[in-house]
């Protein structure tokens, strides 16, 4: 619960200004497994080779993956899911270590190229969403997948956020004023901060188990 | 004692052979059932190398404090620091801005903390850290790699016309990261066909990665303040002679040179909170002109003739909260000094100045912003002439609009504009509401437009005192301003509709 939380709470926090931010369209199955839906979509477009490398950086990463399933109409969400990817690059082994995060469990594995990870983590195949409401049947369906990759924690926001302030104590009472001046220069902007990247995937209107 | 550890030994000895025996006859029975044949000797072999060198390792992870606990948050430990893509920026520098050091744990949030810092330097478009094998399992060498950019940042653009200086333009230019070394050059000039000034300044944000910062600049300017004969008061009553009589027949000028340097020396009490001493001399030579001591002298009391040293002392405070510098929506920004000019400093001038800023920003409809600010000051003077007219407060640093150029912001201290006016006690209150237009641009990368009232007031204490009337006091002490703020690699810029207003009418 508490993990299941913590994953919310960085969803939240991904919800400003990032590095990167794009949005695509895209197709995507819509089915019914074990009366609960399930989506099945491919991403690899977040393998950016800026990904690429930060992957293999050896240090953590994580991929944040928040879905909203909605009624195309009203665009009313019917359910939701979020799956957590924790990656570490041993620098040694040379082999990855994913932690997979779910509201419905936790498992790890180990992963031997960059390949096979692009494989694992680019795509969702009959994930599981939790419902929120009874899935109306004859209804087309929205669905959103937004992708967060290291969502900077709350206390680090909090850090930079003091750089972001006044990184050289520059500034003086009453600056004067001028007709086309610059009064003074920062470097660093929240979108720096935030989140390495957000992309949002959306799909056209589908049905349960078909388009 | 010494018997009982005479016995102790052996028996401690006997116990570990009774023990590891045990271990071995009941952890390898096949081993030794099996020992018969050279296959199987050669595999206890291999697993006896496998177990020592499992040991040995564990041994080298214990001496490198390595935990193991959590393979996603690995702790090794930092051998080395590398720095690649640096063409200007010494790698000393770099690596003096980072949070942590070879022999140190590897902690990530150290790392991107580090980044980040680096990021703010200004030096760097990119900045990404990886890790690469150490000598040995658990060591690490720390690989920085830098894209570097353009240091150059335009600090100050200066231009206008009045009645009294047909045209002035100016620059002021700054790099921010001089010789590699993290160091701040700037020099600014500005000129008008009577009046120039010169601003040259090296500062270091942080004296040998400190907390203390330092700098010095040196101000040259050459200036000529002009009271307009029509805006020239006549005398009246018995003292009402030549050369006071004459007054208002001509303009009249102030010309003066200024020659002198800024040493600051600052602290950074926390991540808020700074505190810096400002040590200031200049030496001065003015020419008022005939009739100076006449009650309707427009320069009456504005400076000493002749040559005269200024030199002061000023302590400020700052606290600044803000959550953005650019355009904060949450925070506060809190500036206090105190100058102090005194024989005490080899200053003719003698009088203390008090100045206090406070502008806090709060979150409004959507992404805006309001902000709301207060600026005061009062400057005690010691005796008629105890502060320099340049020293004083001019309303036009801190009113937005105002018809008839009352408003035109000094440039490096210099008045372009055609009030010659200066007080000792100072208002000004500002309401600012933005709205933000952009966050992602390339080169543009924000903007905003903003919509501000002002209200300021300059004025002299005495006036307060006397009720006198004071040709100085503000007449419409309420301004506006609309304006465009944009944020740009090469700095940060203001299009302000109030200047050009103020230029225009």
């Amino acid at each position: 619960m508490v993990a299941c939380l913590a994953v919310v709470g960085l969803a939240e926090a991904a919800r400003g200004q990032v590095r990167e931010v794009k949005s695509f369209s895209r197709d995507m199955q819509l089915m019914v497994k074990d009366g609960k839906p399930g989506l099945s979509v491919a991403f690899d477009e977040i393998f950016t080779p800026r990904l690429r490398h930060r992957l293999s950086s050896g240090f953590t990463s994580r991929i944040l993956i928040d879905i909203i399933l909605s009624m195309s109409k009203r665009r009313t969400p019917v359910a939701h899911g979020l799956v957590q990817y924790t990656i570490i690059y041993d620098i040694w082994e040379e082999t990855f270590s994913v932690r997979e995060e779910t509201p419905g469990g936790n498992r790890s594995f180990g992963i031997g190229s960059m390949k096979d990870l692009i494989r694992t983590c680019g795509s969702l195949h009959e994930l599981a969403l939790r419902p929120l409401l009874e899935l109306p049947k004859d209804e087309r369906f929205l669905v959103e997948v937004r992708i967060t990759v290291n969502p900077a924690s709350r206390e680090m926001r909090r850090k930079v956020r003091e750089y972001l302030a006044n990184p050289d104590g520059s500034g003086h009472i009453g600056s004067p004023r001028s007709f086309f001046g610059s009064f003074s220069r920062i470097f660093v902007s929240e979108k720096d901060i935030q989140a390495d990247m957000v992309y949002t995937y959306r799909s056209p209107g589908i049905r349960l188990g078909g388009n | 004692m010494n018997r009982v550890r005479s016995w102790t030994i052996p028996v401690g000895v006997l116990i570990v052979m009774l023990v590891v025996g045990t271990v071995c006859m009941a952890g390898q029975p096949k081993a030794i059932d099996a020992a018969a044949t050279v296959d199987e000797q050669e595999k206890a072999a291999q697993a006896e190398k496998a177990a020592d060198e499992a040991e040995e390792a564990a041994e080298r992870a214990r001496l490198n404090r390595v935990e193991i606990e959590d393979p996603f948050t690995p702790r090794y430990i930092v051998e080395s620091i590398e720095v690649r893509g640096n063409t200007k920026s010494r790698g000393d520098m770099i690596i003096s801005q980072l949070l942590l050091k070879p022999g140190e744990t590897l902690d990530q949030e150290k790392v991107q903390e580090s980044r980040i810092r680096l990021l703010s330097t200004g030096y760097f478009k990119d900045v990404r850290m990886s890790l690469e094998k150490g000598t040995e399992r658990g060591r690490v060498k720390l690989v920085i790699e830098v894209d570097e950019r353009n240091t150059i940042i335009i600090d100050d653009l200066f231009f206008g016309w009045s009645q009294t200086n047909p045209f002035w333009g100016g620059l002021g230019i700054s790099d921010i990261n001089f010789l590699g070394r993290g160091l701040v050059l700037s020099g600014a000039a500005v000129a008008s066909k009577y009046q120039q000034a010169y601003r040259l300044g090296i500062f270091w944000p942080s004296v040998f990665n400190s907390r203390f910062q330092a700098g010095v600049t040196a101000l040259v300017s050459l200036g000529e303040e002009r009271a307009l004969k029509d805006k020239i008061a006549s005398c009246s009553g018995p003292t009402c002679i030549p050369p006071c009589a004459n007054l208002g027949q001509k303009d009249i000028d102030l010309s003066y040179l200024r020659a002198g340097a800024d040493i600051d020396l600052g602290i950074r009490l926390d991540r808020i909170h700074r505190l810096s001493l400002n040590v200031h001399a200049e030496h001065i030579d003015a020419e008022v002109g005939e009739g100076e001591w006449c009650a309707n002298h427009p320069f009456n009391g504005y400076i000493r003739p002749g040559q005269s040293t200024y030199s002061s002392l000023t302590l400020r405070f700052e606290r600044d909260t803000r959550d953005d510098f650019f355009l904060p929506t949450h925070g506060m920004h809190l500036v206090v000094s105190i100058e102090l000019a005194s024989k005490i400093f080899g200053s003719d001038y003698e009088f203390s100045k008090y100045l206090i800023k406070y502008e806090h920003s709060f979150p409004a409809f959507l992404d805006h912003a309001v902000r709301l600010s207060v600026v005061g000051g009062l400057i005690q003077d010691v005796g008629e002439k105890g502060s320099p007219f340049f020293s004083r407060f001019f309303v036009g640093d801190y009113a937005f609009f105002l018809i008839n150029k009352d408003s035109l912001p000094r440039n490096l201290e210099l008045n372009f504009s055609e009030v010659v006016d200066y007080g000792d006690l100072m208002a000004s209150l500002t309401a600012e509401y933005d709205v933000p237009l952009w966050s992602r641009g390339k080169f543009f990368y924000r903007g905003y437009v903003y919509g501000a009232v002002n209200f300021s007031v300059v004025t002299k204490a005495a006036f307060l005192a006397s009720e006198d009337e004071w040709s100085g006091r503000t007449k419409r002490p309420v301004s506006f301003d609309l304006g465009f703020k944009v944020d740009t690699p090469v700095g940060l810029f203001t299009l302000s509709l109030g200047y050009i207003m103020d230029m225009v009418f």
